[in-house]
């Protein structure tokens, strides 16, 4: 159109240098009007699909894991695992690039099972505990299935923790979860696998759905159809993109697929390549993160002082053990011996209104190895700012140097205390 | 539903009808090819023919094979299966793009490149080290040696051009690039293309085939070129197609399988007791419960295309050999394609596999679903050799681990609840695809 217009104004005796001149004026003002097309080859992806579940922890070790997703320039990835520690892994090798998911399998194999499976739920609610995260899932759920108790217990902890659903759907669930609350965020994974009209009628629809794309290995081959255009056009900040390393292998493909993503994106406008490739994840999920990897300030402060305020007495046959929360006094009715079962008490003094659950082992350092027995342990008293405990069965099998290990889960994390000592 | 042929000639068998072969098998073909005709009319003419001819029929003798009544019957849309999985043998395409093949000169030359470890980087391996004639052309390894050791299974070349896309991976688009790989992959002959070109210099058989047979082909029908004509890549060029026409000429022959299946589609009794009922029970189960023949069809016992069925894929720590994924991208990038300067006379048609073939995610751990023929001869199996017997391979199917399946994957495979006897059947069905 600008070379037409160029052509009749010569066509109207203008001199050759205004007409140069004009051409690059309307060369500008093309540069303004038609957005500039995306430069791609260094695009940072935000994958908010991966998992690095317990057989892939067994194949490829964590920093493995982190070069494969430096190599492929991601800016973060949304790990969710099954179970949890291989999240765990990778989210303390590299804080600054792993969000942890919270995925409400064990093993993998429960994609089936899970949402009527009470100890599913205990073991969400058990690492909602101890553990920060940015969502729950990626969980599979279908249909009226989001109805049941356990899918409905989820989405309440969805709104206490703040956390964003990620939800393996048809829309019909996901409209149902989206039901459940006036506040909680899904991300619809695969985008339920539905076609690109389907998808933008559902984001249409709910303000709070995002949608990734993770496994959708139609979006781009052989070049990006207008109906995937339109929706990113039409949703310009609602789209995400992820791998989805549902195999060991798979964790390999991170970079590949990023690369293809690169190629497809390169056909968007730049901001909006940006989008899908970062931005719209970035802006949803780092603000959640950010909120909730952070300890619980106020909870801590609390627990400080009201540390400060315990007052436990120590005497030759106890052990105190102090650390930035809680005070913990061990101490034995009777000396414990070489491999007879003992029972130690235990008194832990701080704001114990928030503490979830008290552990006690003991590790040999220098033989690395601990007790070959669980303890178990019961409240016996519990007052405003104390707790006591009996931990009843625990067996020092070998002579020497050994250490008690206090954790103490509460609403701010844990806390780990030691304190040596020796059995002869 | 079970053939209406099958009770008449079961109830045959049970009234003790004696023909002799000679004459009981025509008759008995004439009636049931009327049976298998959905006509009415042919069924009722055929009943007519049968009540009239039984005074006749029973006064002649039936062989001891025929009364030996098989307790294994198959349905009609059983038998349509199986007659699509024939008939054998089956002519062989062209190599497309390789002017040469099929000739006989060109045979001669490929069967002496194929033994030539000259043409390897240390003068030790030939195609032949890998692929043993007595061995239908494989090694027995889990993996391949050459140079080095390999990380996939060396797959068997009988029949080797039936296929669609060659390797495991499909990594070469004609058996002629297929046939030029293993001369520049450093892990199998070296990877250096002078060296190749070189020994092919020094290799009289080649130099005086070229030279007899005029090669024209790089130089637009100009005759009279010499091998001194030709540069290294040229060179390469026609050993590797010289190759293949070898290859292409090595067939497999019918199996019980094949024989198996033309008594049942003629509805031949007799011969059809010469195939066991463990097979027939196996060959049941790979048309029906377990759908094997969904991708494993045809005569030749595959679909030619690339699936991924949740076999691991790591190749060490750290490492894995993602299949059809790299596969695609070499073909991509080869110059030895049927999109390249190499490609004579390909038509439009057999370049478009690989013109419109497309890239995706799915490809990532998929490998082309080998041929069932000659599985006798050919364990280990799967693309890493990874299952040392047949039973191996059954159970992994009929065991599959569906975690490492997407949900939106290959959803045709599933467990199967298969018995311990029903997996002894698949395995001599299996079995019954390799000739005598």
């Amino acid at each position: 159109m600008f070379n037409i217009k160029a052509s009749n104004l010569n066509a109207s005796n203008l001199t050759f240098q205004s007409s140069v001149c004009l051409s690059i004026i309307l060369g500008f003002t093309g540069a303004l009007i038609a957005p500039a097309q995306a430069q791609t080859d260094s695009l940072p992806i935000a994958d908010v699909h991966v998992h690095y579940s317990h057989d892939s922890v067994e194949l490829t070790p964590p920093e493995r894991v982190i070069e494969i997703m430096r190599e492929a320039n991601l800016k973060f990835a949304l790990v969710s695992s099954s179970d949890d520690n291989g999240t765990q892994l990778l989210s303390e090798l590299a804080p600054d690039l792993i969000v942890p998911g919270l995925r409400p399998y064990r093993r993998r194999g429960e994609t089936g099972t899970w949402f009527t499976d009470p100890e599913a739920l205990e073991y969400v609610e058990l690492l909602l505990a101890n553990n920060r995260y940015a969502s729950i899932g990626e969980f599979h759920l279908y249909g009226s299935d989001a109805e049941l108790p356990i899918p409905k217990r989820i989405v309440e902890l969805a709104e206490e923790f703040n956390l964003i659903l990620h939800a393996h759907s048809d829309a019909d669930a996901v409209e149902r979860l989206l039901a459940q609350s006036d506040s909680v965020k899904v991300i619809w994974a695969h985008s339920g696998f539905d076609a690109p009209e389907e998808i933008s009628a559902m984001l249409s629809k709910h303000d709070r759905l995002w949608a990734d794309l993770a496994f959708r290995g139609e979006v781009g081959s052989g070049g990006l159809s207008d109906a995937w255009r339109k929706l990113f056009e039409d949703h310009p900040t609602r789209m995400m993109l992820g791998t989805d390393t549902y195999t060991p292998e798979r964790m390999y493909f991170i970079p590949d697929h990023a690369a293809g993503a690169r190629t497809w994106l390169e056909t968007l406008p730049a901001e909006l390549a940006e989008n899908v490739s970062w931005r719209n994840g970035y802006n949803l999920i780092m603000p959640v993160w950010d909120a909730n990897k952070k300890p619980a300030t106020t909870d801590t402060q609390q627990a400080m002082e009201m540390m400060e305020k315990c007052e436990v007495e120590n005497d030759d046959n106890a052990v105190l053990l102090e650390g930035e929360r809680y005070k913990v006094l061990l101490k034995t009715d009777a000396a414990l011996e070489v491999s007879k079962p003992g029972k130690v008490n235990a008194i832990v003094c701080g704001d114990v209104s928030a503490i979830s659950e008290f552990k006690l082992d003991a590790n040999m350092p220098a033989h690395g190895h601990g007790t070959n027995y669980t303890p178990t342990v019961s409240i016996t008293n519990q007052t405003e700012n104390t707790i006591n405990y009996t931990v009843d069965g625990v067996v020092l099998h070998m002579p020497g140097n050994w250490q008690w290990e206090v954790e103490i889960l509460d609403s701010a994390g844990s806390e780990d205390l030691e304190q040596a000592f020796m059995i002869k | 539903m079970i053939k209406k042929s099958n009770i008449l000639i079961s109830a045959c068998t049970f009234a003790s009808w004696k023909f002799t072969t000679f004459i009981h098998r025509p008759i008995l073909s004439l009636v049931n090819k009327s049976l298998v005709n959905k006509s009415l009319v042919n069924k009722s003419l055929a009943c007519m023919f049968l009540a009239l001819m039984f005074p006749v029929l029973a006064s002649l003798s039936l062989t001891p094979q025929a009364l030996a009544q098989s307790q294994v019957e198959f349905t009609e849309q059983e038998i349509d299966a199986i007659g699509a999985q024939g008939p054998w043998p089956v002519a062989m395409p062209h190599d497309a793009g390789n002017e040469i093949s099929g000739l006989p000169w060109a045979e001669k030359l490929g069967e002496a490149l194929f033994h030539a470890p000259s043409l390897s980087a240390d003068n030790t391996v030939s195609c032949a080290t890998c692929h043993q004639s007595d061995k239908a052309f494989t090694d027995k390894k889990a993996v391949g040696i050459g140079l080095e050791q390999g990380a996939r299974n060396t797959q068997g070349l009988l029949d080797v051009g039936l296929q669609r896309w060659f390797g495991w991976d499909g990594g070469a688009d004609s058996l002629w690039a297929a046939s030029i790989r293993p001369m520049l992959n450093k892990h199998e002959m070296g990877d250096d293309l002078n060296l190749v070109a070189n020994a092919l210099r020094d290799n009289s058989v080649f130099t005086a085939a070229v030279d007899t047979n005029a090669f024209t082909v790089f130089f637009d029908g100009k005759s009279g070129v010499t091998v001194n004509d030709l540069n290294d890549e040229q060179l390469v060029v026609v050993a590797g197609k010289s190759i293949a026409t070898f290859i292409r000429t090595l067939h497999s022959q019918p199996t019980d399988f094949d024989r198996f299946r033309i008594a049942l589609l003629d509805n031949d009794v007799g011969a059809q007791s010469d195939y066991s009922d463990s097979a027939k029970r196996g060959l049941k189960i790979f048309v029906g419960e377990a759908n094997c023949r969904v991708c494993h069809f045809g005569a030749n016992f595959s679909n030619g295309e690339f699936h991924d069925t949740g076999r691991p894929f790591f190749t060490g720590v750290g490492q894995v050999d993602p299949g059809r994924y790299t596969g695609l991208q070499r073909v991509e990038k080869d110059r030895f394609n049927l999109l390249g300067e190499y490609a004579v006379g390909s038509s439009s048609s057999e370049k478009l596999k690989t013109s419109e073939v497309k890239l995706g995610q799915l490809n990532w751990g998929q490998w082309r679903t080998p041929s069932l023929r000659n599985l006798a001869h050919t364990a280990p199996y799967m693309h890493d050799g990874s299952l040392a017997t047949l039973r191996d391979v059954v159970d992994a199917y009929a065991d599959i681990d569906t975690d490492r399946l997407h949900s939106q994957g290959e959803s045709i495979l599933k467990p199967l609840d298969l018995t311990d006897a029903q997996r002894n059947d698949l395995v001599e069905f299996l079995l019954s695809l390799t000739a005598n």
